[in-house]
């Protein structure tokens, strides 16, 4: 597949300043910011220890997003991510105490330890965009994004994410291990979570809304290209090993991530090579396996390959 | 946004229109008034949205009136009245409430009555109602299915037009098939022309078995066509179209002299010309050709002598087509001259003797040829003048027309000239026929209208031992003039009748005669082939050559028609061109790409022939701009992009 070649100057510009603390992470890196782009939330699915959180703190930093973090254990209280309304004597009257998801870029770790009341809560807000403490409702910060991360290896105590609420993310993705090489650098250069803390941001807030807005509205994606897209979800319908396919919000999906490869790579309408771009990361997760060919993500990742490779463009 | 019902009752209403317009000669003016009617009331009732009367009501009237519509059905006109009947019925299944299967209804009505009126008619105009209904019920029947699955269907008017024009291929894809099918199917012993109502097309046969004094002019104020003859451009004094003679007088009319008569015959003089001559429908006594007919290529045609040939089918009505061969000279020379003549000078006892005192004044001491040219002198204007109105009409016009009014028609003139050559003692008879013509120039035939009538005279000269042919009527030569500027035939009539012309002579004469001799030419070629004599090679190629014509013909427009939507399809599609042919020469370097390859992706999974690769990369980046903004191709960028490809083709 054609590499990804970034031309659009603010992502030369993260990336630029990135360089020294990824360490072979960048295609992760990209896929975060597509998310951050166009608006959308991102479930990394790795083992720790792969750099997940180094990765969510330096894309907040570099994007100038507040950055707000969630450990889920099982015994994690919807409250605990919105925020409650905590009795103030002094003033007599309850005073709302925002949680961390009245941050920009929230990293929601270990997503599948929560408790299926806490993931609706969290889940709730990733689609709503809004908070409701005590039947009052808070608008969250612009732009919001989640980074959830899923541990693929370890089920016991966990509540797994309903295949439903998958439909949620934008993208899932997995670092993976880093190369030899990378992983040398790492070692020689230890930890660099200080080093993180002092980059200096590329961008702000509003900046980063207003450039999901212009990506939304500017990058022009012809009939062709609908078409193309509605295809492949149709031929995820349609396939023999696939229970069920991808959904309108899944199509919509891929639209915006492939308006969002276009910006990115400094073009100002689609080609169906930017539908490809993301369409394993965007689509993997929307579909579900029949129950004999069910392995797991790999699988349904080698399946979209295999549809991609099916459907012609136009 | 069309509604799909809208097209389909739209489509509904002209078909009916056709059906009417198809057999509005045929029926009665009744009938055609009380279609109007009712789909008038139909029709205010679907546009206003006013209520129906029951369907009970609607079907007993209807039944009344189709009794009423039956009841004057005789032997002779079954399919008159038929088709009136179901004329009415189109109009009672207009006014009731309309489901898929009415529509169905009305229009298998409405072909039945297309139908019913080519047996009746023989008009060109059938054949172009029938094709017409044709389409529309090709039309209709898809809008019906496509109604029949969904009533509320909507559409644009693009997709309207396409529905409509896909209808018309599938017919025009049928229609070479149908031609094969007209030509080859095997045709009835009997003639349809049977059903034919007697006397429903005298009024355009034009002349009777005599001419009484004032009777021509009725036909010349018709604007009928009376024939068409297919023959070479001839000034205008040669064009005397000659149908009988006329040799008895009794006062008022002139007669033909045929039950026990023998008439002349006579030698073959001046440059003879062939003529195609097709009679329009009517019961034709004679065979009309140019003066002086020789012979007539028909089989029904009785050489009467004099130049008279009959039509021995005269009481079957239709078209008559046929050859016929003259000679054009003004005088004829009679085989044996020294005949009785005495008939050409019997005129009712004592008539007219002023005019004969005039006669004798004008003419006395003079030969035949003086004595026929003081006659013609006395008659010419300003003493007489020439014209259609205000004729004498009394007991005795020709008394009238000398003596007073002084102004007639042409067979005033005649009968005076005739009257008062047989008055000075030299014999005398007049001619009706044709006088003039318009030439088509374009398919090389006249057209003979009815308001082409004449009757001239023909006066023996005892020297001379000949007819010779006399027209005292003063508007022949002074209209002559006027005739190329004062027609209203204009370029575009001209065209029109041709194509009626062309339309009669290959589908409404093609009976079963034409089919056994087509077929006989096909047999004797194959039989001997290589060994036929000349004239039957020439009649068996000229077939084979009209055969092809007409396919190539059919062939050429349904090629057109392809042609036409693939082109309109291309300059739709410019971009869809342009990356076929990218991806043809890509090919032909060796890089095909996959259906599921993205052309960036191509290009750059090629990187390793830069030459092609770098070309390819600059044709596929300046085409994405267009293709995937859903910006059509302006010629300069495909040009461009042509030279790219160009490039790519030669490095």
């Amino acid at each position: 597949m054609d590499p990804f070649e970034v031309k659009n100057e603010t992502v030369l510009a993260i990336l630029d300043r990135l360089s020294p603390f990824l360490q072979g992470k960048d295609e992760a890196l990209i896929r975060i910011l597509a998310c951050a782009f166009s608006g959308g939330h991102m479930l990394l699915e790795d083992l720790p220890g792969l750099g997940k959180t180094t990765m969510a703190i330096a894309a907040a930093r570099v994007l100038g997003l507040r950055f707000g973090r969630v450990q889920c254990t099982n015994d994690l209280l919807p409250t605990d991510v919105t925020g409650l309304n905590i009795f103030k004597a002094d003033k007599g009257a309850f005073e709302f105490h925002p949680g961390p998801i009245f941050n920009n870029l929230v990293l929601v770790d270990e997503i599948n330890r929560a408790t299926a009341k806490t993931q609706s809560a969290l889940l709730e807000a990733m689609g709503e965009e809004q908070a409701t403490v005590d039947g009052l409702t808070y608008r969250l910060a612009r732009p919001f994004m989640v980074i959830a991360t899923q541990n693929p290896i370890e089920h016991s105590g966990t509540t797994p994410l309903p295949e439903s609420q998958m439909d949620r993310f934008m993208m899932r993705v997995s670092i993976g291990y880093p190369d030899r090489a990378s992983e040398l650098d790492i070692l020689r250069s230890g930890s660099q979570r200080f080093a993180i803390e002092g980059i200096s941001p590329v961008l702000y807030p509003e900046a980063v809304v207003s450039a999901q807005q212009s990506i939304e509205r500017d990058i022009v994606a012809s009939d062709r290209i609908l078409d193309y897209i509605l295809s492949i979800a149709q031929v995820t319908r349609d396939h023999p090993h696939i229970a069920s396919g991808v959904s309108t919000r899944g199509a919509m999906v891929l639209l915006a991530c492939a308006k969002c490869a276009a910006w990115m790579q400094g073009r100002g309408f689609v080609i169906p090579e930017d539908v490809k771009a993301f369409a394993t990361e965007a689509l993997a997760h929307r579909i579900q396996i029949k129950g004999a060919a069910r392995r797991g993500s790999e699988d349904a990742q080698e399946i979209i390959q295999s549809v991609m490779n099916e459907v012609p463009v136009p | 946004m069309i509604r799909l019902s809208t097209l389909l009752y739209a489509n509904t209403v002209v078909c009916a229109l056709v059906a009417l317009a198809s057999c509005v000669g045929a029926v009665a003016p009744s009938s055609v008034a009380l279609f109007l009617a009712l789909s008038l009331a139909a029709f205010a009732i679907d546009a206003l949205g006013l209520r129906r009367p029951p369907r009970l009501a609607i079907n007993a009237v209807s039944v009344c009136a189709l009794l009423w519509a039956l009841r004057a059905m005789r032997y002779n006109n079954v399919v008159e009245t038929f088709t009136g009947a179901v004329l009415l019925l189109i109009s009672v299944k207009m006014l009731e409430e309309k489901k898929w299967r009415d529509y169905l209804q009305i229009l298998g009505l409405a072909v039945l009555a297309v139908l019913s009126a080519a047996i009746v008619s023989y008009i060109e105009s059938v054949v172009y109602y029938s094709m017409l209904i044709s389409v529309l019920s090709g039309t209709e029947l898809v809008l019906m299915s496509w109604y029949d699955k969904d009533p509320g269907a909507r559409m644009t008017s693009r997709q309207a037009l396409r529905t409509i024009g896909g209808a018309a291929l599938i017919w025009a894809s049928m229609l070479p098939i149908c031609l094969a099918f007209f030509f080859a199917a095997p045709r009835t012993r009997s003639v349809m022309t049977q059903f034919q109502r007697p006397g429903v097309e005298t009024a355009s046969s034009g002349f009777s078995d005599h001419v009484a004094l004032g009777s021509v002019k009725e036909i010349q104020l018709s604007e009928k066509t009376a024939f068409r003859a297919e023959a070479p451009f001839l000034p205008p004094r040669e064009l005397y179209w000659r149908g009988m003679t006329l040799d008895a007088f009794n006062g008022t009319a002139w007669f033909p002299m045929r039950r026990n008569f023998e008439g002349e015959r006579f030698e073959a003089q001046g440059e003879q010309v062939v003529q195609e001559i097709l009679l329009e429908p009517g019961f034709h006594r004679v065979f009309f050709a140019l003066d002086k007919p020789l012979w007539i290529d028909s089989a029904n045609a009785i050489d009467l002598g004099d130049g008279i040939f009959a039509n021995a089918n005269a009481r079957m009505s239709g078209r008559l087509e046929y050859r016929a061969f003259s000679s054009l000279s003004p005088s004829m020379k009679p085989l044996d001259p020294s005949g009785n003549r005495r008939i050409y000078l019997a005129l009712p006892e004592g008539f007219m003797p002023e005019l004969r005192e005039i006669t004798a004044a004008i003419t006395y001491g003079k030969g035949d040829r003086e004595k026929a040219e003081a006659i013609m002198a006395y008659l010419a204007p300003p003493n007489f003048e020439y014209s259609l109105s205000d004729l004498p009409a009394s007991d005795n016009p020709l008394g009238e027309f000398i003596l007073s009014s002084r102004r007639g028609n042409c067979e005033y003139f005649a009968t005076a000239m005739g009257v008062m050559l047989r008055q000075a003692g030299v014999p005398s008879r007049l001619v009706a026929g044709y006088q003039g013509g318009e030439y088509n120039r374009g398919s090389g035939y006249y057209i003979v209208s009815q308001a082409d009538a004449h009757v001239w005279v023909e006066a023996w000269d005892r020297d001379a031992a000949a007819w010779v042919r006399y027209d005292p009527t003063p508007s022949v030569s002074s209209e002559m003039a006027e005739a190329e500027t004062d027609r209203k035939y204009n370029l575009l009539s001209f065209y029109l009748d041709a194509l009626n012309y062309r339309v009669s002579k290959i589908f409404l004469e093609y009976d079963r005669e034409s089919q056994w001799e087509m077929l006989g030419g096909f047999r004797r070629a194959i039989e001997n082939s290589g060994r036929l004599a000349p004239e039957e090679t020439g009649e068996f190629f000229r077939y084979l050559w009209k055969l092809a014509a007409l396919l190539a013909a059919t062939a050429t427009v349904f090629l057109a028609a392809v042609a036409a939507r693939s082109a309109m399809r291309r300059r739709r599609d410019r971009e869809g061109a342009l990356l076929r042919d990218f991806l043809r020469v890509m090919k032909r370097k060796g890089y095909e790409k996959a259906p599921c390859c993205g052309l960036e992706e191509f290009v750059s999974s090629i990187a390793s022939d830069i030459a092609v690769s770098t070309l390819a990369r600059s044709f596929v980046l300046i085409f994405e701009e267009f293709y995937f903004r859903d910006i059509p191709i302006d010629a300069d960028t495909e040009s461009e992009l042509r030279s790219i490809l160009k490039k790519i083709r030669a490095g």
